[in-house]
């Protein structure tokens, strides 16, 4: 290792520029084999160059360890890179810090991460800020909605994206813990509650299941559940397909249900109006 | 449909796409561009019918509310979803619950798009080790430039020819469709209108973990359906809520844990 007079101290303008080329890059040379690790090592790439511009050696293997498999959450994961730019900036100040602990440290992260984040971010606060949105625009179409949704999200994930990259750098190996310690399951736990309350409201009103059943054209069914519970139907549905998806189901096969459910509701009514049998019209449930 | 709106069209699926590095990456694309609700006012701008364009993004949007793509598993794509389906509904007059089923159709399309984008990607990684083995920091730097070359020919060139060369088909097979097989539009109109139950649905698989957590989902959907709460003020509900979870019955729970 090359003696240092002067300790190399990475500046917040590299970290910002650093931050700025994963947020650009971080999924562009994606692929299944690999999927994030080219734009890891893209963001450290003037870090590299200024710990270990001056030994060869070191610079190939920076390369090298940067470039094994890396994969998480995108806007939040960042943490893993601040503590991997921590990392190597103690290691080109001397510190023995090797390759496996490195990476160790990175795939200790990006796991929980990938998870933590696809919750919070993909599966709370972007379905709450869609839910504004579309409620401001799904009555006359106004631009507003998507304008709100662009703005508000653009000004919470890029502040916090930065602010969670910043905390890794500097809190490096005990980043984690400092999370953990920051009450951070109590804060999830806090916002799947806000987005549990918001995904409720989204399915009672933009879900539309009715029943034209009559019996003996005297009493409409619909009117008779509106009267108990209205929305009852979209609340089976939803429930229904959420049950289904806890027991494996996946994605394409609940939309597939339900294309079979309304296919079945709606065949009577077909078939009754193709072979004109109005006794089917009677038994007809969607 | 212009040349010139289905390339800007085209260009911006580009963007948008979930690859697509230059609106800030997946933050100002895929999440951002690639939002039915935020591609309805785009299409809507582009093609000169805004609130038009937002009706029918919101109404593909219901479908796909809490999409998560979990290790680069992607279950819907949403760039076709939103830059064919959204264009296609609007010169062809398609009303927004019959667009509901068109987006998710080329949604589907579009997952065999990025699946063979994901698995041909892999030519990059090994590039980058070979540069890597010869120290040549420069050239992995630049291959994550490179490889948005594919991604536009896949996302912006694709999308382009399939807008301006489908618009005639799409209208026709959609004419032959109302008048002629009435009943199937039928379908598809209910199907559009139950299929936003898929994105509730998935979204609640995601965050509900545990039964009883459904209690809050319960408490908003009660609030909407016979309440009439509009979404700004749940949003306020749920958020206060949230905070009182956070700041008393949290810690309850902490310490009888």
């Amino acid at each position: 290792m090359a003696k240092e007079q002067v300790e190399k101290k990475v500046t917040q303008a590299e970290l910002r520029k650093a931050w700025w080329t994963w947020m650009f890059f971080s999924l562009s040379a994606f692929s299944m084999e690999r999927m994030q690790s080219m734009a890891f090592v893209a963001m450290l790439s003037d870090l590299i160059k200024k710990f270990y511009g001056d030994d060869e050696v070191e610079f190939k293997a920076a390369l090298k360890r940067h470039m094994v498999f890396f994969n998480t959450e995108p806007q939040t994961g960042v943490i893993a890179h601040g503590v991997a730019i921590a990392l190597e900036e103690q290691r080109a100040n001397g510190a023995p810090i090797t390759d496996d602990m490195i990476n160790a440290v990175k795939a200790g992260i990006m796991g929980p991460m990938a998870g933590i984040g696809d919750a919070m971010i993909p599966g709370t606060l972007i379905p709450i800020l869609l839910a504004i949105g579309m409620g401001i625009s799904k009555d006359n179409g106004s631009a507003l909605g998507p304008i709100f949704y662009a703005v508000a999200y653009l000004a919470i994930i890029l502040p916090l994206s930065w602010y969670l990259f910043k905390f890794g750098y500097t809190y490096g190996m005990n980043a984690m813990k400092e999370l953990a310690a920051g009450g951070f399951r109590r804060a999830t736990g806090s916002l799947a509650i806000l987005g549990l309350v918001v995904a409720g409201g989204l399915g009672a009103s933009y879900i539309a299941l009715k029943t034209p059943l009559q019996i003996e054209n005297v009493l409409v069914v619909q009117n008779q559940l509106d009267s108990i519970f209205p929305t009852l139907l979209p609340l089976l549905l939803t429930i229904w397909l959420w049950s289904g998806m806890r027991k494996g189901w996946s994605i394409n096969r609940a939309l597939g249900m339900v294309f079979l459910v309304i296919f079945i509701g709606f065949l009577p009514g077909l078939l009754g109006s193709i072979f004109h049998l109005d006794w089917l019209t009677a038994l007809r449930i969607f | 449909m212009t040349v010139l709106q289905a390339a800007l069209l085209g260009f911006i699926c580009w963007f948008g796409s979930l690859s697509g590095a230059f609106a800030i990456g997946p933050t100002g694309g895929w999440y951002v561009i690639s939002r039915p609700l935020v591609a309805g006012l785009i299409c809507g701008i582009v093609l000169g019918d805004v609130p038009t364009g937002v009706l029918i993004g919101v109404a593909i949007q219901t479908v796909y509310i809490a999409l998560i793509t979990p290790g680069g598993a992607v279950p819907a794509d949403m760039s076709y979803a939103c830059y064919l389906a959204i264009p296609f509904a609007m010169i062809t007059k398609t009303p927004a619950d019959q667009a509901v089923t068109l987006g998710v159709g080329f949604g589907l399309l579009g997952v065999a798009m990025w699946q063979l984008t994901s698995v041909g990607q892999a030519f990059w990684a090994h590039l980058a080790d070979r540069y890597a083995e010869e120290g040549n920091l420069k050239g992995i730097y630049n291959i994550n430039i490179w490889a948005q070359i594919p991604n536009f020919l896949l996302r912006g060139v694709v999308t382009f020819l399939v807008l301006y060369f489908g618009q005639g088909v799409a209208t026709s097979i959609l004419d032959f469709l109302n008048t002629q097989i009435p009943w199937f539009m039928q379908f598809l109109s209910l199907a559009g209108g139950a299929l936003p139950a898929v994105g509730i649905a998935i979204l609640l698989f995601q965050i509900a973990t545990s039964t009883k957590m459904l209690i809050w989902f319960f408490l908003g959907w009660i609030l909407v359906a016979i309440f009439k709460v509009n979404t700004v003020a749940l949003a306020f509900i749920g958020a206060i809520v949230a905070l009182i979870y956070f700041l008393y019955l949290s810690k309850i729970e902490e310490k009888e844990a």
